[in-house]
């Protein structure tokens, strides 16, 4: 290892004192290790929430629910207040200038655009 | 100012009788780590995990041939937290990027949590056969008992912890803040995180998880919105924003406007072509190709205009970015209304007594649009008072410090053989008594 590595202590070391049993002999190399660990939506179905009674408070059930205010409408490319929408890119702008700039775009950054208001069109 | 980890190793392991429970602040964005009854945590670094490739530079045939006995390079090492990027090239990081334990605020990968215990153990000083301490951990509200069960696992097994007991982060600053008078027993505790953003009520002292609300946006998205507006702004820079960057661009220069309509306005009147006219901020300086014409200065510059309250704007309306969820301000009038009794004076303490505590609560400003926003679903006249936290960042971990150093804390802890005893139904059922 090269010494600056090896003096900034970068790396963790293979063997450590404190464990009962090393990350080598639970995870021996060339075993897919990664693929066993439940992602966060299998661990809420595991849980059988509806065995429960539903006002017990639980990871599901305490999430906030939709707003209800009238959502904000800004323009997507200048973040100013936007009471118009292009029907071709069904983006949101402010004024024609903004207008101008959307009809030049090309159609990747229409969908990057969109993209960051979740409203791209997926195609799976 | 952009938050610096401490990761020094600390050589005082041995003075701490195995009576002194360690406290660990395990959150999504960082991870600290230190004693019981002390003030601040010895050990801070980023809840991240890197698996590069050691690779070999052209240079350095002499260490080559030495591999070949040492068995060094190009085998895969782990790396935890965030380090110079000066030493990491000597890895070769394209394989893999960083990765959290994290799925949205819930621990889910254990084995990097392995590592990244791992690292903090080894760098408060452990040097015995196993850790012999009790241990104070935090976890998200309400986490789901297979994360919780297969965490206890992990430090039992692996470790030898002898007892475990688990907290919410942010109940533990909220009791730190009341007993140094910042709030009060009934309140309200709001908790900008990374991933997530809960509002708790405090009923006496004991958070009331029934009129609990969790929306899934936090600092991290924030970031993201801030990295994607100004790589769609300057696309030739695309390859310099690294997150990194963008939170550094992020703590400096966001802040929260009172009304976004009032600073728009403010834009538009100063300029009335609307380009966006703020400070310039000078990017790093990079070493492109000019592609057709020599790169003047302002190529270097990025204007950070409305970004500025535009991104931390996602934090009180998500549907900026799509989640169809309440925001901050909202997520109070929904977290009393949850409440399962109705009283009109418990609900007025509660308004008096609101703190902010958590890492993305740190914008200026927030204070005063939180209290308009609250002022606004509340009934009229009630009184409302929002304060901020001593230190948001740290407070969870003073908290849980100050609690775990009291005399009555065993009492809430559990023990290896209560946890192979008595089994899943009551781990699911573990309450965490915060008065003591």
């Amino acid at each position: 290892m090269e010494s600056e590595v090896v003096e900034a202590e970068l790396v963790l070391p293979t063997h450590l004192s404190f464990k009962k049993v090393q990350m080598y002999e639970k995870y021996p190399k060339g075993q897919s290790r990664g693929r066993h660990w439940k992602h966060l939506k299998q661990i809420l179905q595991a849980e059988n929430l509806q065995n429960y009674p539903p006002d017990e408070p639980n990871y599901v059930n305490i999430e906030s629910p939709p707003s209800m205010h009238p959502s904000m409408k800004i323009c997507d490319i200048t973040g100013l207040e936007a009471p118009y929408h292009d029907p071709r890119t069904n983006l949101r702008y402010a004024n024609t200038e903004v207008f101008k700039q959307i009809r030049a775009l090309p159609n990747e950054y229409v969908q990057r655009y969109l993209a960051l208001r979740n409203a791209a069109v997926v195609l799976k | 100012m952009p938050f610096i980890s401490q990761i020094q190793r600390q050589s005082d392991y041995a003075y701490f009788p195995s009576e002194t429970p360690i406290v660990i602040d395990n959150g999504a964005s960082y991870f600290r780590i230190g004693w019981a009854g002390e003030n601040d945590p010895r050990v801070i670094f980023r809840n991240i995990v890197q698996r590069p490739r050691h690779k070999a530079t052209a240079v350095i045939w002499v260490a080559l041939i030495c591999s070949l006995f040492s068995g060094h390079i190009g085998e895969t090492v782990t790396i935890v937290g965030d380090h110079d990027p000066a030493l990491l090239r000597y890895f070769d990081c394209t394989r893999s990027g960083p990765r959290s334990a994290f799925d949205n605020n819930v621990v889910y990968q254990f084995e990097i949590m392995e590592y990244i215990l791992d690292f903090g153990f080894d760098r408060l000083g452990a040097n015995g056969s196993q850790i012999d301490h009790p241990v104070l951990i935090t976890e998200c509200v309400c986490n789901p008992v297979h994360s919780r069960s297969k965490m206890s696992e992990l430090l039992f097994e692996t470790y030898g912890v002898p007892s475990v007991a688990f907290g919410v982060d942010a109940a533990f600053s909220y009791k730190y803040n009341q007993r140094h008078g910042i709030c009060y027993e009934d309140g309200l505790a709001i908790c900008p995180g990374f991933n997530t953003t809960h509002v708790i009520p405090f009923i006496a002292g004991e958070p009331v998880y029934k009129g609990c609300t969790r929306t899934n946006i936090g600092g991290y998205h924030v970031t993201d919105y801030l990295k994607q507006l100004l790589s769609l702004k300057y696309p030739h820079h695309m390859a310099r924003f690294t997150w990194e960057k963008v939170e550094d661009l992020k703590m400096e220069h966001c802040y929260i406007a009172p009304t976004y309509a009032s600073e728009t306005r403010l834009f538009q009147e100063i300029d009335p072509t609307f380009v966006p006219k703020s400070e310039a901020e000078a990017s790093q300086q990079g070493s492109e190709v000019p592609k057709s014409r020599p790169l003047t200065q302002e190529d270097f510059k990025i204007v950070l205009g409305i970004e500025r309250f535009r991104c931390p704007e996602v934090l009180f309306n998500p549907n900026l970015v799509g989640i169809g969820q309440a925001g901050v301000d909202e997520m109070a009038g929904v977290s009393i209304r949850r409440l399962p009794e109705k009283d009109e004076e418990l609900e007025k303490r509660l308004t008096s007594s609101i703190l902010m505590t958590g890492g993305s609560c740190l914008y200026p400003g927030m204070c005063e649009r939180l209290e308009a926003g609250i002022r606004m679903i509340r009934p009229c006249g009630t009184p409302i008072k929002v304060v901020r936290a001593l230190d948001p960042i740290l407070d969870a971990w003073r908290g849980a410090s100050a609690y775990a150093a009291a005399v009555q804390s065993p009492q809430q802890t559990f023990t290896r053989m209560d946890y192979f005893e008595k089994g899943e139904d009551w781990i699911r059922g573990y309450k965490f008594r915060y008065n003591l």
